[in-house]
């Protein structure tokens, strides 16, 4: 049925059409036209033919008496007149027939009711067209009447065969049917070689466009010809060129977007109208701790539980305007969001949510350490203030004389004062560390030569405490380090492992090896530090027992300061420690 | 002459403790020193102090949640507050003041200004508190 619907097939058979129609007209009115001159000449012939033989009568006796004498008349005329003649008197009555013998004609019957012996007794020229039951075929008539002196006499008929007339048309008819017969073939091959020229490329031109619009643009429409059909083809390959790089561009920006999307430290969701999910990045993954790809299509609540956020989203949706809040997340996460949510507008109308989330936790936590600190500072400065102050207004208001107390005052300001002085040593220790101005010097340090020298220093505190040293560094234990500075937290930790070390206690000092590191461990058998202690002990001003510290001339920040110098040696810092039994600080060099 | 008022000192550090308890006794105060929150507490439910000299900054419960519920479940009848603190903002200040404390006085304080408060306070009826601090 396809074929029938197809342009090939439409355009063949209106060329077929047009071909049967002006041939069926050609050979309608050629047909026409043939047969009236035929007769035309054919009725011309016989009438001058019929003249001819009536101005032999006009003067001869028309009677059946004289049938005789026309007889031999007729057949004397016959072989010149290519007609049949038959002549006829006023009664009607057959004087003499050329085609029947002689003893025939007088007992033909009476012609004169045939119509154009009628017309000719009348006076003219009478014509008519029939079928001859006499010669068994169609015949033209042509009868005029025979005058003397204006008075007619008798008749003279020509009859004529007209199969000529039929023959000639038959074999006109043949001709155009044959020609008309190849004509079509003609039409035929000729139409299917040019409709093919044109509906080939057609095809082409379709089955390509269905592979552009499914995105595949790696042909071409190769048609050379400079007709219609080749500027449709190069429209349609420029369209296909330019499509296939708008496309390369826009999946460019897609993949570019996508890396952006997928690398960001923020975590971003969009969620559509129903606050559905509808994307989110690895970021958000991670910070909510979701495992499952299975959250695309969920709303925003059920994998993030939290009101205010579904909330915010609502907003953004239902309002169409950006909001921007600090979010305060206590599950699934404990953490601090800088929540930006902006809606994403699709003709005129907010159609999703983008919501990108900022975990802004770390810098919450250092903004309170650092407002803790300076809290931290203002007071630890304050305090030994306090007592100086306090001490030395009392003695000056009396206590002086108070011989059994000034001079125990006056130890506590001397006391405070130099608490003071290393309080305020040590908070410049420690902002010039935090500065990162502190350039290390790194040279090739002998950690067991700098440990001895150490120890040294502290042979006093040794002696009073009674505690035994074991240094069991091994000779030339040599580091990449910045000698002042690794002094400094040697003595910080010894000082450490003696202060808070019981009478008659043991210090340990070792090393391990660890590849390219090396571990120095110092090791105290005092009170030790609960495990809630271990995390925060590091910590600025942080101390396990704040009097026992401070009767001990302890700052608070000691290991801080240590903690800083190893990091800046790219070194580990660490302890560990069992109540009761001591505790263990090591840090790590490299080598 | 002898007072009869009962002041308590709540402050950790030993030194400034000693402190103020050697000038109040100077000045023949009756004189109670705790060292940590927990024990101020304690004292505080049970006892009455005519003056608290009360630190903020303390081991255990902190000055602010003493002041609190001293104000909220006195024992035996009203007692005047002198908060002592390193703690010198406004906001500090204010918030003292909101939970009841009667006079803020900042580290490092003068002891003479403390014992003015107190000499003042001594003066005056338990009741007479509201009226002059407020």
């Amino acid at each position: 049925m396809f074929f029938l619907k197809s342009l090939k097939f439409k355009l063949l058979f209106s060329y077929l059409l047009v071909i049967l129609f002006s041939f069926s007209l050609a050979t309608f009115f050629l047909n026409k036209r043939l047969e009236a001159n035929s007769l035309h000449e054919l009725k011309n012939s016989l009438t001058s033919q019929a003249l001819l033989i009536e101005s032999r009568l006009s003067s001869v006796n028309l009677s059946q008496a004289n049938a005789a004498g026309l007889e031999t008349l007729v057949k004397e005329l016959t072989p010149r007149i290519k007609a049949r003649i038959t002549i006829i008197d006023m009664a009607g009555n057959v004087l003499a027939e050329s085609e029947r013998p002689f003893s025939d004609t007088l007992k033909m019957e009476n012609h004169a009711q045939r119509p154009e012996v009628k017309e000719a007794l009348n006076g003219v020229t009478g014509e008519n067209i029939r079928y001859s039951s006499t010669l068994k075929m169609k015949m033209l008539y042509l009868a005029i009447p025979i005058k003397l002196a204006n008075a007619i006499t008798g008749v003279v008929r020509l009859a004529m065969p007209l199969d000529s007339v039929e023959r000639m048309l038959f074999g006109v008819r043949k001709i155009i049917y044959l020609n008309m017969f190849f004509a079509s073939i003609l039409v035929f091959v000729l139409g299917f070689i040019f409709t093919s020229g044109i509906v080939n490329p057609l095809n082409k031109i379709i089955y390509l466009s269905r592979k552009f619009s499914v995105g595949d643009f790696n042909h071409r429409i190769y048609h050379p010809a400079k007709d219609e059909i080749g500027e449709l083809a190069d429209t349609l390959n420029k369209m296909a060129q330019s499509l296939e790089e708008k496309i390369s561009e826009v999946k460019l920006k897609s993949q570019q977007l996508e890396a952006v999307f997928q690398s960001m430290i923020e975590g971003i969701i969009v969620v559509d109208k129903q606050s559905r999910i509808i994307s989110m990045n690895p970021s958000i993954k991670s910070i909510f701790d979701i495992r499952s790809d299975s959250s695309f299509g969920k709303p925003v609540i059920e994998i993030i539980r939290n009101n205010e956020l579904a909330e915010i989203v609502k907003s953004v949706l239902n309002s169409g305007q950006a909001v921007s809040r600090e979010l305060t997340l206590l599950w699934p996460v404990e953490k601090v969001f800088q929540v930006n949510a902006a809606p994403v507008i699709e003709k005129g109308t907010c159609s999703a949510c983008l919501l990108v989330i900022h975990d802004i936790s770390e810098i919450r936590k250092l903004e309170n350490m650092r407002r803790d600190f300076v809290a931290n500072v203002s007071h630890e400065l304050k305090t030994p203030l306090t007592s100086i102050k306090g001490f030395v207004e009392t003695l000056l208001e009396g206590a002086l004389e108070d011989k059994e107390n000034s001079r125990n005052f006056l130890k506590i300001v001397q006391d405070h004062a130099n608490r003071l002085d290393n309080l305020i040593s040590d908070l410049l220790k420690l902002s010039y560390l935090e500065s990162k101005g502190a350039l290390l010097k790194k040279q090739d340090v002998d950690l067991s030569k700098l440990t001895k020298e150490v120890l040294v220093g502290f042979t006093s505190q040794i002696r009073n405490k009674n505690i035994e040293v074991e240094n069991s560094l091994p000779e030339a234990l040599i580091a990449q380090a910045d000698a002042d500075k690794i002094e400094q937290v040697l003595i910080n930790l010894i000082d450490n492992a003696i202060k808070f070390n019981k009478e008659r206690g043991l210090v340990k000092v070792y090393s391990q090896d660890m590849g390219d590191k090396i571990k120095i461990i110092v090791e105290d058998s005092g009170v030790g530090i609960l495990p809630r202690d271990i995390s925060r002990i590091f910590e600025r001003f942080y101390r396990v027992d704040k009097a026992r510290s401070r009767s001990l001339g302890g700052t608070g920040l000691g290991l801080s300061i240590v903690k800083h110098i190893i990091e800046l040696h790219a070194g580990n810092t660490g302890v560990e420690s069992t109540e009761g039994l001591g505790s263990a600080f090591w840090f790590t060099l490299p080598k | 002459m002898k007072n009869s008022k009962k002041i308590i000192i709540v402050e950790d550090d030993p030194d400034i403790n000693n402190l103020i308890a050697y000038n109040l006794r100077k000045a023949s105060f009756n004189v109670e020193q705790v060292f940590d929150g927990l024990s101020a507490e304690q004292k505080l439910s049970n006892e009455y102090f005519d003056i608290v000299i009360l630190d903020i900054m303390l081991p255990g419960i902190d000055g602010f949640d003493i002041c609190r519920n001293l104000k909220e479940n006195p024992f035996n009848g009203r007692n005047f507050i002198i908060m002592i603190s390193a703690k010198s903002s406004q906001k500090d200040q204010l918030y003292a003041h909101i939970l009841g404390a009667d006079a803020y006085l900042t580290k490092p304080f003068s002891v003479a200004a403390l014992m003015d408060i107190v000499k003042e306070v001594n003066q005056m009826q338990s009741q007479d508190f509201v009226v002059t601090h407020k």
